[in-house]
């Protein structure tokens, strides 16, 4: 239970609007987890319950084993990095990072030898008699992240931290923010909308629509075995392909094209007359003459390792393929072909994954 | 000529106009103060005397008690601005800080007081003050204007700005309250508090009106009421005098605006996503 969190039966709502409803959600000690979510789905919300900014309308909300639906924030031990930085423009680099520390009346030199580290471990020797407006994006997030480094708490929340930064410093920044992890091992909590963050950084990703966790699972096992559609189109890019299919008899016609559904996929199959046929674009491997599902091209996407291609599946459905083999054309596939490893079937009705064979 | 010019022309003239209007006083006030009577009424429109006469600062400085009104203006004002700007601060922290029943209701309630006008106060008030046993004291002028529904006002409207991760930020540090307001919202406001609290103090420097009915005693004269006593209704005022003593009374607040001044700068509100 030590440095764990539980969210048990936890509701939010604003006056009679819901946005959280009946979350259940075990976070491990020193894990990394991410939660992930369209904006809107609550992620926010879910973290700054944790931190102690938004009541808990019912349900009880553990951290230590303890409930603590009602200790305020400053009494909870946690390191938050926030999306704007929340910088404090008045001070100095170091007065900022030490800001907190002073505030606990820690001895002199346990502050000094707490953010000498910090400076060091994100490279900010030597800034630290700057004023905040004279960094750069990346220095700033750097600084907050020292902020809430030199706090030692056993928890280290992260509100899209990296979300300010262009595209290349974010990579930088995201392995050292693992670096730093694994170092501490504090358990994080980390809310992004970006599923790259989500997949490299993660022990276990939390998916969120409409306030509900959808699934929980490792990065690994959320790409290849989605729990529903949702999560299914969510992650990846281009998403997953779903598209509607009919069972006749041992067959399954994806797109008016029949293939012939293994023993042990058949049993999951059951008595269903209709289901959604999901695969991941890299796992439909192109076919030039005698594809098990025909389709026609639309339009090629080149992003340089992979190349991308749009078919029209017979019955109208679109269906994105991808290869990363260079010399070929997809301009002339006639459709592909695919293992059936790598497919996951969704209930028509209820839109979740019925299973799939264990290797 | 161009529209363009033409707009800037006509824009120049109405600003020297509007510069004319304003600084016209000044300059009459400060060139009748170096002015002896006759000249005061020889020459009414002259800006520039000759020759000057220092006659009338040696007669406020030598046989006119200037200091002790000095002392009781400034005593009145100090403590109106102390006053003002502390609770102005201290409310507006809990209209912003704190969520309590009724905010919202109180608030506009407090805004009202400022659509209450003076002379619909100046009778409860006086009465008030003269039942308290406070009038012809410094306490009588103070009292009534110890709070100031604008000030809290505007310093809710300054206080909004300080983004609200920063207050986060902060309690999430084990700030208090207090600390939270000390340290962090106070320096990111100072500029708008200065200014605040210079007028709060220039207004309470210059007030007239309620000092004139709660002091009576020549001693405990404002200088605003003390610049009266040298102007007559019957005629034989002693107009140089009285302008030595109004542009000495204004002397002050201007010092004290030069000197806050370079507090005024412009601090940078948000943390800076940007780089």
């Amino acid at each position: 239970m030590e440095h764990s969190i539980v969210f048990s039966h936890v509701d939010k709502a604003y006056g009679k609007t819901v946005v959280i409803k009946d979350l259940n959600l075990e976070i491990r000690r020193g894990e990394r987890l991410i939660l992930l979510g369209p904006s809107g789905c609550g992620k926010t919300t879910t973290l700054r319950m944790m931190a102690g900014f938004e009541d808990i309308s019912a349900g009880e909300l553990y951290m230590d084993g303890k409930v603590v639906n009602d200790v305020p924030p400053g009494e909870r031990n946690i390191a938050m990095v926030f999306q704007s930085y929340a910088l404090f423009p008045h001070l100095s680099v170091w007065d900022n990072i030490t800001f907190g520390l002073v505030l606990q009346k820690l001895p002199k030199e346990e502050i000094e030898k707490r953010t000498y580290q910090a400076l060091d471990i994100l490279h900010l020797r030597g800034q630290e008699h700057k004023k905040t407006h004279e960094l750069s994006g990346g220095q700033k997030q750097r600084v907050a992240l020292c902020r809430a480094l030199v706090k030692q708490s056993p928890f280290f929340f992260l509100d899209e931290p990296l979300s300010n930064l262009d595209a290349q410093l974010r990579q930088k920044a995201r392995t050292e923010l693992v670096k730093i992890h694994e170092m501490f091992r504090p358990t994080m909590i980390y809310v992004t909308h970006d599923q790259i963050e989500a997949m490299t950084v993660a022990d276990r990703i939390a998916v969120m629509n409409k306030g509900k966790v959808q699934q929980i699972d490792t990065p690994d096992t959320i790409y290849h075995h989605p729990a529903n559609v949702f999560v299914a189109t969510f992650i990846g890019s281009p998403a997953m392909n779903v598209v509607k299919a009919r069972i006749e008899g041992t067959k399954i016609v994806i797109g008016e094209c029949a293939v012939e559904i293994p023993a042990e996929w058949l049993k999951i199959v059951g008595t269903r007359k209709e289901v959604i046929f999901g695969l991941r674009p890299e796992a439909a491997k192109p076919n030039f003459d005698n594809a098990m599902v025909k389709g026609t091209v639309d339009f090629l996407e080149n992003t340089g390792n992979l190349k991308t291609a749009s078919l029209t599946l017979s019955d109208g459905q679109n269906f994105f393929i991808q290869d990363s083999n260079q010399n070929i054309d997809l301009r002339n596939v006639s459709g592909f072909d695919f293992d059936w490893n790598n497919v996951n079937l969704f209930d028509v009705e209820t839109e979740m994954n019925i299973g799939y064979v264990k290797e | 000529m161009k529209t363009e010019t033409r707009n800037e022309l006509i824009w120049h003239g109405f600003l020297v106009v509007a510069i004319f209007l304003t600084l016209w006083p000044i300059v009459f006030m400060i060139s009748t103060s170096f002015k002896d009577l006759s000249q005061v009424f020889e020459s009414t429109l002259n800006p520039l005397p000759w020759p000057i006469t220092f006659d009338n600062y040696t007669t406020v400085l030598g046989n006119f008690p200037l200091f002790t009104y000095i002392w009781n203006t400034f005593l009145i004002a100090a403590i109106v601005t102390v006053s003002k700007t502390l609770t102005s601060v201290l409310s507006a922290f809990a209209f912003v800080y704190y969520d309590f029943k009724y905010k919202e209701s109180l608030f506009n309630g407090m805004l009202l007081t400022f659509f209450i006008p003076i002379t619909v106060l100046v009778m409860p008030n006086y009465l008030m003050m003269s039942k308290l046993g406070l009038l012809n004291t410094p306490w009588g002028v103070v009292l009534p204007c110890l709070v100031d529904g604008m000030g809290v006002f505007l310093m809710r409207q300054t206080m909004r700005c300080v983004p609200k991760a920063l207050l986060e930020a902060a309690i999430l540090d084990g700030a208090k309250p207090r600390q939270v307001l000390t340290k962090v919202i106070m320096p990111l406001i100072k500029p708008a508090l200065l200014a605040n609290s210079i007028l709060f103090f220039i207004n309470s420097w210059n007030e007239y009106f309620w000092p004139l009915l709660i002091l009576q005693d020549k001693d405990s004269y404002t200088l605003p009421l003390a610049l009266q006593m040298f102007i007559s209704a019957e005629g034989g005022s002693e107009w140089g005098i009285a302008m030595a003593v109004a542009t000495l009374t204004s002397l002050p607040p201007l010092i004290l605006y030069g000197f806050c001044q370079k507090f005024i700068i412009n601090t940078f509100m948000s943390s800076g996503v940007k780089g």
